[in-house]
């Protein structure tokens, strides 16, 4: 067991297996301390889809575009296959009402972020993807996007950072954080040893507010939990994924324009998102609830998915589901994430990606190594500073390890 | 959505008996099957091809016994076959997938008690060429046999249990070659089984036992014991199978492998529970160390930790037919008694004499199971090629990679090699798979099952949205 | 058995005899056929567990790919095909 560390980064997820490679590659003696196994929680229960087109303009933006361009390199920097392909998404609008908006929101981002997007009609799309309903009116090309396995990525993180001399402490619980008499972070507290450390980060997702509490902190982040149907192997259902648009209504809860849907779908926040997989299978979502951490699958919000997929792709009606699975996103007030140093000397949070977190992963753990190593960041963290939370301390310090 | 006292999952010889007693204590009860007829994998009514006969003495019995029952309650009970359930909810909500060539339809029932009657697989260890197109489970070839169906003409038998005697039996009545009967227990490996039985109330079974090796042996069928096949030889079916002797622990002894000739293999080592649907409701499981494998607790009524949730037959535990008829009963009556439908007196005298004759029927299936259970030294067979998990062509190679890169349980190593993620989702491999995680390592892991989650059978998409209730069943 | 009781099926372009009541499994095995289906990695898998647990007779039934054929009655003249599990075509690219 290892008892000293330049930095120990808890949770071993995407984000803190990106954070974890980046600080080896800057040359820190890294631990990586998971309570389970690697890429077991929110990173296993996602879809790996690298998508560009659920931002709107800002630095939200910029941090997935410039995450987007590790990919293509990073199967052969980690020497793990992580599965990339930039396929594009296919996003549709379902009505007349919904295509303009659209067609807005494409300029907008053509002009303002210089992405590569495409206003598709309904002829374009039965051709490209024969299976959409064909009462769709129109939709978008979102070229830049793409798929990888996230499992994969997350086990790819870490087994570089490993070959780099990380140590990686997998079915490991942190029980605490132990600052010394300045209040600075001093060890990491562990149910098999401690750890001692002047530097932690907090990578542990929807998880972070309990290791928050550790020092004090009140981690704004909530489980916003989502279900995901896999259909059996059959036909090439799509090419690519395929996403309605009011999905990005229902993610960013922003107003001005409401879909038709039921008040089921309405309440679990179900958005069409629909996928090949690598292994010939396809899987399709999503929904979104505060429900706390229960990731146990209910038939209502199921059933509620299975009508809006079928809305958009009649066929669905007749091939098979053959398992379910739910997973918490890391949700923040902003939707933003939280990539900064805080208060407590010493103590980190790279946490609070949504549902973008395998898409952000590589830039969050880049960030977070300029960031410990005090180098100048490769775009702005502005936005990520942990300052627009930081007046939420705990009141009671309890939490701290007692001597 | 229909509203139900009792709902029972599965029509084998357990469902039937409950869904008879439920029915005659005027229970408003609902019997789901996802076959074309009831009765079960051992008890379905024999069809006209057979020419093998419709098994013996006390089966035969008990088949007519059970049918003819059922046919006196059957406008009593309202029926489901060619019916998967895909969901259980802990508030007891029963979803299920009708299906006909006809038709396809959702149905929703609200129980207010279920009974879980769903069976058992059988038992595998995977080994080379196990994959290939000619090799059956012996629960499986089995079924096409009793129908009169040999798909081949030198059969090989390898395994345990007794199902494989029973298999063999029916093999050679229907005239078929059977090239081997391999069985890695030496020849008196079953005299504890036979002396369990003729101690255990089972004399009709070892009667039935002795009968069919009686006629085996008349046939001079010859018997491999303290032997196993190793690997089966073929590019896309079987042409041959490799026998090997084993030692005590049953580990095949380099040196001692031969040919046989075979283009049908049919392998097993007795039957395990199927549990997804008692583990989906969230009833409380336990790994039994002495028979290798995961059961549903229950107490004595046959009750799961969950009020008003039972488990009942081969399910439960391994025992056959008789003892799993009996509890279905049990678990009939106590539901009965639970919704006020029998007396506490009535429920209680027609239970304890129940319980006692289950006494000796659960030793004797408990001893069978023990002598069945793979021993580890079965494991050495399985090479880095050998496919573990047939619906996604995962290899204990691919396992071992997973393991030496820190997968520690099968729900993480079902992460990294797609293990489990296919079809029949882990009822083949999910047992095996723990004990090859071990091999791999030479670690002892608490073992575990996959979480249970619906869908537990592949079901339309169109069922799930729920968009083709069935008509009759609308409020 | 009554010849009434017998009807034809079809099988990769072959006709095949089977029985009224047998499952289209239990016909084409009953026909010596053992090949139901290719895998992603183009290996041959037949029927196993003959109870419709382990899904691998699943074949393509008057064109409706994934039918677990151990399960399904054969019906006069209903046409199967072995089951490429990689390249199923889609209803529409069907002639």
């Amino acid at each position: 067991m290892v008892d000293t560390a330049d930095v120990v980064v808890i949770g071993g997820g995407v984000i803190g297996a990106a954070v974890s490679y980046y600080l080896a590659k800057s040359g820190l003696d890294v631990c990586s301390v998971e309570k389970k196994g690697i890429a077991d929680g929110t990173s296993s229960r996602c879809d790996g889809h690298i998508a560009m087109y659920d931002s709107v303009p800002g630095n939200h933006c910029k941090l997935s575009k410039k995450s987007l361009e590790f990919f293509p390199e990073l199967s052969d920097e980690l020497g793990v296959d992580i599965g990339w392909a930039q396929d594009g998404t296919l996003l549709l609008a379902e009505s007349e009402e919904e295509y303009e908006v659209l067609k807005k929101h494409c300029a907008l981002m053509v002009e303002e972020e210089d992405l590569p997007y495409r206003i598709l009609g309904r002829t374009d799309i039965q051709e490209i993807e024969p299976h959409v309903s064909k009462d769709v009116v129109g939709g978008m090309d979102v070229a830049c996007d793409g798929t990888l396995n996230p499992m994969a990525l997350g086990q790819g993180f870490i087994y570089a950072a490993q070959k780099l001399g990380a140590s990686v402490l997998a079915y490991t619980s942190v029980t605490g954080i132990k600052l010394n008499s300045r209040g600075q972070v001093e060890k990491v507290v562990t149910d098999r040893g401690d750890i001692a450390t002047p530097k932690v980060v907090n990578a542990a997702g929807v998880w972070a507010p309990e290791i928050g509490r550790m020092v004090g902190l009140d981690i704004p982040i909530k489980p916003r939990q989502g279900h995901i149907i896999v259909g059996q192997r059959t036909f090439q259902l799509t090419k690519r994924p395929v996403c309605e648009f009011g999905y990005i209504m229902a993610k960013l809860e922003t107003g001005g324009y409401k879909r038709q849907v039921t008040a089921e779908m309405e309440a679990f926040g179900v958005a069409l998102v629909m996928e090949p997989t690598e292994a010939g299978n396809f899987i399709f979502g999503s929904s979104r609830r505060f429900v706390g951490m229960d990731v146990t699958s209910d038939n209502k919000v199921l059933k509620a998915m299975a009508q809006r997929a079928i809305r958009f792709f009649p066929i669905l009606s007749e091939l098979n589901a053959i398992r379910t699975y739910v997973g918490c996103r890391p949700w923040t007030p902003d939707h933003s994430p939280i990539i900064s140093g805080t208060e407590i000397p010493g103590f980190y949070i790279a946490a609070g990606h949504e549902g973008n977190g395998i898409g952000m992963s590589a830039m969050t753990g880049k960030l977070m190594s300029e960031i410990i190593c005090d180098i100048p960041a490769s775009i702005s963290v502005e936005s990520f500073g942990w300052d627009r939370f930081s007046g939420r301390r705990l009141t009671e310090k309890s939490h701290h390890v007692a001597e | 959505m229909r509203k139900a006292d009792l709902v029972i999952i599965g029509g084998g010889p357990a469902g039937m008996s409950a869904a008879v007693e439920g029915a005659l204590l005027n229970l408003d009860v609902v019997l789901i099957e996802d076959c074309s007829e009831l009765g079960g994998k051992v008890l379905k009514k024999a069809s006209l091809l057979l020419k093998a006969g419709e098994g013996e003495g006390s089966e035969d019995m008990a088949r007519q016994g059970l049918h003819s029952a059922f046919t006196g309650i059957a406008d009593k009970v309202t029926l489901f076959c060619n019916s998967d359930v895909w969901s259980v909810s802990s508030e007891k909500i029963v979803e299920l997938y009708f299906h006909s060539p006809s038709q396809n339809s959702a149905v929703t029932v609200q129980a207010e008690k279920i009974i879980i009657a769903n069976g058992a697989v059988d038992r595998i260890v995977p080994f080379p060429g196990w994959h290939l197109p000619g090799v059956f489970t012996i629960g499986g070839l089995n079924t096409f046999v009793k129908r009169g169906v040999v798909p081949g003409y030198n059969v090989v038998v390898s395994g345990t249990g007794p199902l494989q005697v029973a298999l063999v039996y029916y093999l050679v009545n229907a005239g078929v070659k059977v090239s081997a009967v391999v069985d890695p227990n030496s020849m008196f490996g079953m005299a504890p089984t036979g002396w369990n039985l003729l101690t255990g109330g089972g004399i009709d079974k070892f009667i039935m036992g002795m009968k069919y090796l009686f006629n085996i042996r008349k046939k001079s069928v010859p018997f491999y014991y303290s032997h196993i096949v190793t690997e089966v030889v073929g590019n896309d079916r079987v042409e041959g199978a490799v026998v090997s002797k084993v030692d005590s622990q049953w580990k095949p002894i380099e040196g001692t492998e031969r040919e046989v000739k075979a283009d049908i293999v049919a392998t097993g080592y007795n039957l395990l529970p199927i549990t997804e649907v008692a583990r989906l409701i969230g009833c409380s499981t336990c790994y039994n160390e002495e028979l290798g494998h995961l059961l549903v607790e229950h107490n004595d009524t046959m009750e799961t930790s969950v009020e008003g949730v039972f488990v009942v037959g081969d399910g439960a535990a391994i025992k056959g037919f008789q003892a799993a008829a009996d509890e279905g009963v049990i678990a009939a009556v106590e539901a009965a008694r639970q919704l006020g439908k029998i007396s506490d007196q009535m429920a209680k005298e027609r239970i304890t004499p129940l319980q006692r004759k289950l006494l000796g029927a659960r030793r004797i299936g408990t001893a069978m199971c023990k002598s069945a259970r793979p021993r580890p030294g079965l494991l050495k067979m399985v090479t880095s090629e050998t496919v573990v998990c047939r619906c996604e062509e995962v290899t204990y190679g691919d396992i071992k990679s997973a393991t030496e890169n820190g997968a520690r349980d099968i729900n993480d190593l079902k992460r990294r090699t797609r293990l489990g993620m296919g079809n029949c989702q882990g009822t083949f491999c999910g047992q095996v798979a723990n004990e090859l995680m071990w091999k791999a390592t030479g670690k002892a892991w608490s073992r575990s099952g996959f979480t249970a989650r619906q869908p537990i059978r592949p079901v339309p998409i169109g069922i799930i949205a729920g968009d083709n209730s069935h008509p009759e069943l609308e409020d | 058995m009554p010849a009434s009781d017998k009807f034809q099926i079809q099988f990769d372009g072959e006709h095949l005899s089977a029985a009224h009541g047998q499952t289209i499994a239990e016909a084409l095995l009953a026909n010596q056929k053992l090949i139901f289906r290719n895998t992603p990695k183009n290996v041959s898998r037949g029927p196993f567990c003959g109870m419709g647990v382990c899904y691998e007779c699943r074949m393509i039934v008057d064109g409706v790919p994934n039918v677990r054929t151990c399960t399904t009655k054969a019906t006069p003249g209903c046409r199967i095909e072995i089951q490429e599990d990689g390249q199923i075509k889609s209803p529409e690219e069907k002639p």
